[in-house]
């Protein structure tokens, strides 16, 4: 880990610190806490010699400023340069140091650099307060800061959340490099992380998976962003701490956390969206006096949006309705904490009336138009009608935590129910075409021990699990996927070794999944007949429904390193594997696609797809520069794709149906490979004025034909200018940001897999303007914001509505948020 | 068909009041297995031809009993003497018990659907291929006076080639309808791209008329 050269340290080596005392032992080799600092640069001035002491020690002591809990690992500086980090008591002593001013700095993980200038006239303690990110207040007792993730990850969080109000969950994350959206039709997204989506890319609520439908394309996940208080996404395979199907990464939504001192506190946002409608959400959060133990939040939203226009026409039927409320009730004790949490999602969201999946012939001969056919007659207003998804989940999560004085372990039960009803234009049903029940219970229990001290400067930090989830799946509809039982059971254990400036981390995980399909006689039959089974496959193939049963073992193995090369920069280097088993509709899928016109047959004998995945990541945190780049390579072997099914001719196949030739798309293994490099960067050019900029780069191969693979986003640029004030107490404020994005055209494509080629590149201007400024002690903050300003037509290769109409036109929203 | 918009009406109340909890249970937690209660599958067209001059009707199927996928379907060849017919078209869904006749709810809802007859072998409304086999003319129209396409007649003279019998299931947008008088020129002009709505059928059948 010290391959690299360093400058001179400014600082004398030495000292062993006993706390509050300090005995010098200057020269001795038995500690040197500051002998591997390293460095920013090599032409610094040491600390004046000659008539100053040059033996005086600080004993600095790391809090958080709302708990005054010890802050673990957080660098500290002196004068610009790391000389260590704390230790599991948030101290560390720092010297010898020469008397005479010296600032002291410290800074962690999500906590934002801070300092104090003192003058060093003998030995001190000095206690430095950090606030978390964004300067908000968390005021659990006991919350242990998570360690840095070794993968390359970006959180969402505080004003760059704000500013994301109003909007879907996906698009909540829009800004951040190596994402981008998979969108549907109806405008609502999933994202996509660096190539990777849905199946591939788990979302976790409060640390548990977000169980829902996510395989479908236009399965936008049923999350109101607004619960989240932080939002990260984890680019690279993730299996260990996230399961098994991170094979792509993970997104985490993180809810707020309750307060721990009496009193209430809340937030309030009002946004409207020019012509088409607005949203209202609220949070209240309180501890009552009489019962300080207790804690409660209450949180709903409501959002109503009429059809978005394109620059042209409105998207007919492309209104949506969106509400979710949530409480969480928290009781604390000495050493254990418990929470209760209840949350309920309900969406309706209308599908355009362009879209044209009911034939093939329809389909493809609408592709040669430049806008939909009826487009005259389409109008934006409320109405949501056929075709429409309609989409409830519920979740109970339950959580009891118990510290220790060597450990702390957590038990987590989430139960969730996932009901989601896709509406077709019908002639006289009332009900749903495609009727989706997915009831799942997933329980954890988690160990963390804290840092065993292998010596002063080395800790060894880690935690294991189990987990276990029961599902029950009931479809009824179409012809489309079958119902399904599963039970899954996993084990993992991390450890992490912490050293002065470098952390290296291994990890290793286990999952067992047994499911057992009840496919409809008929629908059995015909996935026979279709060659995707063997008669023989499943037991019992009288029965009706005939039971298909699968067992998967799959392994997932991290290992990372961090290591920091001076203060600001730091490097992290990821490898990790991680084996998904496939999905039910991966197996048995059976009928014509609701998003595609084609018909699409799963294979029941897929084996697990295993990624192996590197990723090196350089960041810098200084104070007018910070950025990141991260490169990334992933292999993934048995790589579970949806594709056009190729006849021995070499042909495609098409299946004659009542509604004309269909396309047949099967799922088969292939071997993919993804890779690129994703980075962002803000730098000052002067105080008040801020350049930020981010951009994507994937490329994706199918390496089992050498052909290209589909919905890989294409290369993206993201430019943006702030202007910042604020008054010196930042009650008062006012920002401006304009910003750009640059989409090129995907040419990396393989028109048999998809339908059309795809769509030119594009660029959008967006911008926004804010105000911050305290009415009656509240403060109160006022934006307006646009996107595609300049009413750019275009159309988005991971759109879905790219083969039927363009992308929404100008959009301007304006945001009132109070706190109180 | 106007679907009536099913939401619940938003109301502000409802959304800050933790009544929302308890709302939204209490479905039907029955589970059927029966796919199509709610679907209208259609895996049979029945084309009837009856000769105007007299004699027996001569019915020709395109039949898909296990619905989309699986088995292929069975198309019959529309065999014929030269002649003038009366054409009936009848849809049906043989994936229930006892099997279910769909014209009805065309015939109910026709000024939302059109049937089409287009194909190298057809020269009509729909159709622009001069000396084709089959001359095909609509029989019937809807309260506007828009043919509908289930009854129908057509002149069959010697040749070969295909019939496509397209069913358009064409809800109004908004409030314009989407069923107008000039949809078959317009789909003999532009194909079935030129027209909305989409199609809930659409079958080819080999003729042959000696």
């Amino acid at each position: 880990m010290r391959a690299l050269p360093r400058g001179p340290s400014s600082v004398c080596l030495c000292c062993v610190s006993i706390l509050g005392f300090l005995i010098c032992l200057a020269g001795t080799s038995a500690a040197q806490p500051t002998s591997g600092a390293p460095s920013p640069t090599t032409s610094e001035q040491p600390n004046p010699p000659a008539q100053r002491s040059c033996s005086v020690w600080i004993d600095a002591h790391v809090v958080d400023a709302s708990t005054h809990e010890p802050i673990v690992g957080a660098a500290v500086g002196a004068d610009g340069k790391v000389v260590g980090y704390t230790n599991e008591n948030g101290r560390l002593r720092v010297g010898p140091l020469c008397a005479g001013p010296v600032r002291l700095e410290a800074t962690r993980g999500d906590y934002p650099a801070k300092g104090r200038a003192i003058t060093l006239k003998r030995n001190r303690a000095v206690e430095l307060e950090l606030d978390l990110s964004g300067g908000e207040t968390i005021k659990i007792k006991g919350r242990i800061v998570a360690p840095i993730d070794m993968h390359s990850t970006a959180d969402v969080s505080g004003e760059a959340l704000e500013r994301t109000r109003g909007r879907s969950f996906s698009d909540s994350l829009a800004e951040v490099p190596g994402v981008s959206q998979l969108r549907a039709a109806n405008g609502l997204a999933k994202p996509i992380v660096r190539g990777q989506f849905g199946r591939r890319l788990p979302i976790l609520v409060s640390g548990m998976r977000h169980r829902s439908q996510e395989w479908g394309l236009d399965h936008a996940p049923e999350i109101d962003p607004f619960i989240a208080d932080k939002l990260s996404v984890v680019r690279g395979a993730a299996g260990v701490r996230y399961g098994p199907d991170a094979i792509g990464g993970a997104v985490l939504v993180e809810p707020p956390t309750l307060i721990d001192s009496p009193g209430t506190e809340g937030e309030a946002h009002l946004i409207g969206v020019l012509a088409q409608g607005g949203s209202i959400a609220g949070r209240l959060k309180f501890s009552p006096a009489s019962h300080p133990a207790f804690a409660g939040q209450l949180e709903a939203s409501y959002k109503r949006l009429a059809s978005p226009s394109t620059p042209d026409y409105a998207l007919h039927n492309t209104a949506s309705m969106e509400r979710s409320a949530g409480a969480t009730v928290g009781y604390r004790l000495e050493t254990s904490e418990y929470l209760l949490s209840y949350r309920r999602y309900e969406a309706s969201m209308g599908i355009c009336r362009c879209l044209r999946v009911e034939s093939s012939d329809d389909f493809f001969s609408q592709l040669e138009r430049d806008r939909p056919v009826d487009a005259d007659f389409y109008e934006s207003n409320l109405d949501i009608d056929r075709p429409y998804q309609k989409v409830a989940h519920d979740s109970l999560l339950a959580r009891a935590k118990w510290s220790l004085s060597d450990w702390s372990l957590t038990a987590t039960s989430n139960f969730q129910y996932d009901h989601r009803q896709e509406f077709d234009v019908v002639r006289t049903a009332t009900g749903p075409q495609f009727n989706f029940r997915l009831t799942t219970e997933d329980v954890e229990l988690h160990l963390a021990h804290n840092p065993l001290h292998l010596n002063d400067h080395l800790h060894l930090k880690g935690s294991a699990g189990v987990v276990g989830s029961a599902q029950v799946h009931y479809y009824n509809g179409l012809p489309l996927v079958p119902d399904h039982k599963a039970f899954g059971a996993g084990v993992y254990a991390m450890e992490r070794l912490v050293g002065h400036d470098f952390e290296v981390e291994l990890g290793v995980r286990y999952d067992a999944l047994d499911r057992s399909a009840s496919i409809e006689r008929r629908d059995f039959l015909r996935l026979v007949r279709s060659g995707q089974l063997g008669e023989d496959a499943c037991s019992d193939i009288e029965a009706n429904p005939v039971v298909c049963d699968s067992r998967y073992h799959t392994a997932s193995i991290t290992a990372g390193g961090l290591y920091q090369l001076s203060q600001p920069w730091s490097i992290k280097l990821n490898l990790g594997t991680a084996s998904r088993p496939p999905n039910p509709d991966e197996q048995y899928l059976n009928g014509t696609s609701p998003t595609m016109p084609v018909l699409g047959l799963g294979k029941p004998d897929l084996r697990p797809e295993t990624t192996y995945s590197a990723s090196i990541t350089s960041t810098y945190q200084g104070e007018t520069f910070a950025g990141e780049v991260s490169a990334y390579s992933n292999y993934i072997s048995d790589y579970i794709y949806f594709a056009p099914a190729i006849g021995e001719d070499g042909n495609p196949i098409f299946d004659v149906i009542i509604r004309g030739a269909f396309p047949r798309f099967v799922t088969r293994p292939v071997d993919a490979t993804f890779f690129g490099f994703d980075g962002g960067l803000s730098y000052n050019l002067l105080p008040d004025l801020q350049v930020g900029g981010q951009v994507s780069v994937v490329r994706a191969k199918n390496r089992t034909d050498d052909s290209f693979l589909v919905f890989v986003p294409s290369d993206r640029l993201r430019g943006s200018l702030t202007y910042t004030r604020e008054s010196a107490d930042e009650s008062e404020g006012f920002h401006a940001t304009a910003s750009g994005t640059l989409v090129a055209r995907q040419n990396r494509y393989d028109v048999n897999a998809d339908f059309a080629p795809p769509p030119n590149g594009y660029f959008l201007l967006g911008a926004e303007v804010g105000w911050t400024t305290k009415l009656s002690e509240r403060q109160v903050r006022v934006a307006a914001q646009g996107s595609n300003l300049l009413s750019t037509r275009y159309r988005d290769y991971t759109s879905l509505l790219r083969y039927y109409a363009d992308q929404q036109g100008a959009q301007v929203m304006l945001r009132l948020s109070m706190d109180f | 068909m106007i679907v009536m918009n099913r939401l619940t009406h938003p109301s502000l109340l409802a959304v800050a009041s933790l009544a929302l909890l308890t709302t939204g249970c209490g479905e039907d937690d029955h589970h059927d297995h029966d796919h199509d209660n709610e679907n209208e599958v259609i895996t049979t067209v029945t084309l009837t031809f009856t000769p105007t001059g007299g004699g027996t009707d001569l019915v020709f199927e395109f039949d898909d009993p296990d619905g989309d996928g699986g088995e292929a379907p069975t198309v019959d060849t529309i065999d014929l003497l030269g002649a003038d017919y009366d054409v009936s078209v009848s849809f049906t869904n043989g994936l229930v018990s006892p099997p279910e006749d769909i014209t009805a709810e065309i015939e109910d809802e026709n000024d939302e659907h059109q049937i089409f007859f287009t194909g190298s072998a057809v020269n009509g409304p729909a159709a622009d291929n001069a000396g084709a086999a089959l001359t095909h003319a609509y029989a019937d129209q809807d309260g506007d006076g828009n043919p509908i396409g289930l009854a129908n007649t057509i002149t069959a003279a010697a040749g070969t080639g295909d019939l496509v019998v397209t069913l358009r299931h064409l809800p109004p947008v908004g409030d314009a309808p989407a069923k107008t008088s000039t949809l078959a020129d317009d789909v003999k002009s532009g194909g079935f791209g030129a027209i909305g709505g989409s199609s809930d059928v659409q079958v080819t059948f080999p003729v042959t008329v000696q």
